[in-house]
């Protein structure tokens, strides 16, 4: 029983993780580990595979070879609902990806109702809750189109939040917004850690990473070449690769 | 000339053609939005069905399509259908299958990005199509079903010589009462040019008005 209750706390184990785009051999056997409640900041040069190995949590990527657990569904297998473990996953992606033709407010609400299947106004008052907290209630009634970068992006993670998942992917969340725009949204990532909601963020903001989180792992073609604590990876890494590119990126 | 009385029959089958139109395209519209999903579905066999599909009506002409439907139902049900059915259901699997060709096109016109953060919610497959997919699509399909529409209201035409008393066939009975060929087909002409000019308009109208926002070309 101590056993699974450990194990219960693991969120993401991925042993031996291969995927192929035709020849290409974009994830090169990974293992990677997220423990519940923890921050883990992926980094790495573009190209290297890590936005491919966060889209297999959710099977928007299907993996070919090795084991991918999250928030305890089986990914890889047949008999898996994605439906379900995708309701326990929230994906932020680089461009938000509201949908245009929808209120701020029925982004939001559609999955509480059509995924979740609560009532209308349930789904309302955990949508405003949510705007609420990132001082976006007056937009509720608002399309996207009339949002800052930085507003949708808000809406976008909380539009994730709502389904109250077990674990929020960040998929370069600041890449597509103007440098000004950006600290809001790092901010609520900051307090989301802090809370203890348990996150995978892809991101070269290494201040963020250094306030934020536990671990930081580095990939290069396809492979995971370092992982560790969040100080030393950025300050000192083992590897020569990770040290050339955190010395590039700099921290701001 | 025509007299008072034959130009209320000539409008009498404007009306008509106007009807098996506009009721063939809503229906048509409807069969083509499902193909349409079908067409950009990934799974190569519903890709491939629903290709032959439209091959089929939109590479028969509508004319062979209306005999077939005409002759062809009574013999296959035994019973006799009415020249109004046999153009609605010509002129409807017609339409079907350039809309759906129509909605292919502003399906796959949407982001992927569209897709994918709605299968992130969970959201099942009917849900995205209907309410995330489809609303998107209606706008960027809004000018091309213009011009279906305009060239189901030409193509009516040929529904004529089924004995459906639409427009062309009106100006038939009235050029046999008056004699008078070139007045009655000049009248049918510019009543045909007139509907079809007014709907072109009516679409550039509605392509600024709801085009203004450019909603596929920016990230949200």
């Amino acid at each position: 029983m101590v056993a699974q209750g450990k194990e219960m706390e693991i969120m993401v184990k991925a042993r031996n993780v291969h995927k192929w785009f035709g020849k290409n051999h974009v994830l090169q056997g990974i293992n990677f580990e997220v423990k519940k409640r923890e921050t883990v900041v992926i980094c790495g040069p573009s190209g290297s595979g890590k936005s491919t190995f966060i889209r297999t949590f959710n099977g928007l990527e299907p993996i070919q070879k090795g084991e991918l657990i999250v928030a305890g569904y089986n990914v890889h297998s047949r008999t898996t609902s994605l439906h379900k473990l995708r309701e326990e996953v929230g994906l932020v992606f680089q461009h938000f990806n509201l949908f245009p033709h929808l209120t701020v407010l029925d982004n939001i609400t559609l999955a509480l109702r059509k995924s979740k299947h609560m009532k209308k106004n349930d789904a309302e008052e955990i949508a405003y809750k949510f705007l609420n907290r990132v001082k976006l209630a007056e937009k509720a009634k608002s399309y996207p189109s009339s949002l800052s970068g930085g507003q949708r992006q808000r809406v976008a993670i909380v539009r994730g939040l709502a389904m109250n998942p077990k674990i929020m992917l960040f998929d370069e969340p600041t890449s597509a917004l103007d440098p000004e725009l950006i600290g809001d949204v790092l901010n609520l990532m900051e307090e989301l850690s802090n809370e203890g909601i348990t996150m995978v963020v892809i991101t070269h903001e290494l201040g963020f990473a250094e306030r934020a989180a536990d671990r930081v792992a580095f990939f290069n073609e396809g492979k995971i070449i370092e992982e560790g604590e969040t100080k030393k990876m950025i300050y000192d890494p083992d590897n020569a690769r990770t040290r050339k590119f955190m010395g590039q990126i700099g921290l701001k | 000339m025509l007299n008072f009385n034959q130009f209320i029959l000539l409008l009498k089958g404007l009306q008509l053609t106007l009807e098996i139109s506009i009721l063939g395209m809503l229906a048509g519209s409807i069969i083509g939005i499902v193909i349409g999903f079908l067409r950009a579905s990934k799974n190569p066999i519903i890709k491939n069905i629903s290709r032959i599909y439209v091959e089929i009506f939109r590479g028969s002409p509508l004319l062979i399509q209306l005999f077939i439907i005409y002759y062809g139902l009574p013999i296959l049900f035994d019973f006799n259908v009415s020249a109004f059915v046999t153009a609605f259901i010509a002129v409807t699997l017609y339409t079907s299958g350039y809309m759906a060709e129509v909605f292919k096109a502003s399906i796959e016109a949407i982001s992927i990005t569209q897709w994918e953060s709605a299968y992130s919610l969970g959201l099942p497959y009917p849900v995205i199509a209907l309410q995330i997919i489809l609303p998107q699509a209606l706008k960027i399909a809004l000018p091309p079903a213009i011009g279906v529409l305009i060239l189901v209201i030409k193509d009516s035409s040929l529904a004529s010589v089924i004995g459906f008393t639409e427009l062309t066939r009106m100006s038939n009975i009235v050029r046999a009462q008056t004699f008078t060929t070139f007045n009655v087909y000049a009248i049918a002409a510019l009543l045909y040019f007139i509907v079809c000019y007014a709907i072109s308009r009516l679409g550039n109208y509605l392509e600024k008005r709801i085009g203004g926002n450019e909603i596929h070309k920016i990230n949200y």
